[in-house]
């Protein structure tokens, strides 16, 4: 498949968050990462947008409560128990 | 280059764990961790049973339930700075055919290793992860089984396991 470079104007957070998505490594580069986003369409970034405003709230959970949100209390034995079975 | 194995990331969430502050230290100062999707699909795993404390952080950071799973593994992956890394491809086993290569990788392998099915996986994703070009050198874990196969992983996969502990 052939493919064509096109030039794109995008807003500094939408860049922002496209590189957070490299940092991640869901993506290797700012190419990839647009034509995949294209390509899963607006109602998605919609989703992306969504998703990255709870991340930004759960660190300030974090910050709020002094200690990290998410409680696994027991789910260390849990997945060792599961994964000798 | 670390490949950070699920019981280190759980442990660090576990405060009856003996080994939480321990597996929390690692995780913060630590760099170049890796993971793979077999690491977040575990994560997805435990926290899905984490329902009541789930639905408590949801409510209170206001998002819709069925996104603070993808949330929580994002919020973990940046607080520990761990890097999720993917394999690509297909890999073609000589008798079976073509497959996923971790997959292919696994049944690959299997003979040189007595270990159950995850814990082979993870070495799979290890092997396919250094054959397209990633540096890992170290496991860390906190499962006792990849201990006793150490030396046939530093034999196998130059890969040296280190397992957190407290005594």
């Amino acid at each position: 498949m052939t493919t064509k470079i096109i030039p794109i104007r995008l807003k500094e957070q939408e860049l922002k968050q496209i590189d957070q998505l490299i940092e991640y490594g869901i993506f290797q580069s700012r190419s990839e990462a647009i034509r995949e986003l294209i390509r899963l369409g607006v109602e998605n970034l919609a989703y992306l947008s969504e998703v990255f405003k709870a991340l930004e709230n759960l660190f300030k959970l974090e910050k709020a409560e002094g200690k990290i949100p998410i409680d696994l209390s027991g789910a260390t034995k849990q997945l060792l128990r599961e994964r000798k079975r | 280059m670390s490949y950070v194995d699920t019981s280190i990331i759980i442990a660090a969430l576990d405060k009856l764990d003996s080994r939480q502050k321990l597996a929390q230290r690692f995780l913060e100062k630590g760099e170049n961790k890796k993971i793979s999707e077999l690491v977040l699909a575990e994560l997805a795993s435990i926290l899905s049973r984490k329902e009541i404390m789930l639905l408590e952080i949801s409510r209170k950071i206001k998002v819709k339930e069925e996104l603070i799973i993808p949330v929580a593994i994002l919020y973990i992956m940046r607080r520990f700075k761990l890097s999720y890394r993917k394999v690509n491809g297909y890999k073609r086993n000589f008798i079976i055919g073509s497959m996923y290569s971790p997959l292919a990788t696994a049944i690959d392998i299997s003979f040189k290793f007595k270990i159950k099915t995850l814990d082979l996986l993870h070495l799979a994703y290890i092997k396919t992860l250094i054959e397209q070009g990633e540096e890992i050198n170290e496991l860390i874990t906190i499962d006792d089984d990849f201990e006793k196969e150490k030396e046939a992983i530093k034999k196998e996969l130059n890969v040296k396991v280190k397992t957190l502990s407290t005594s």
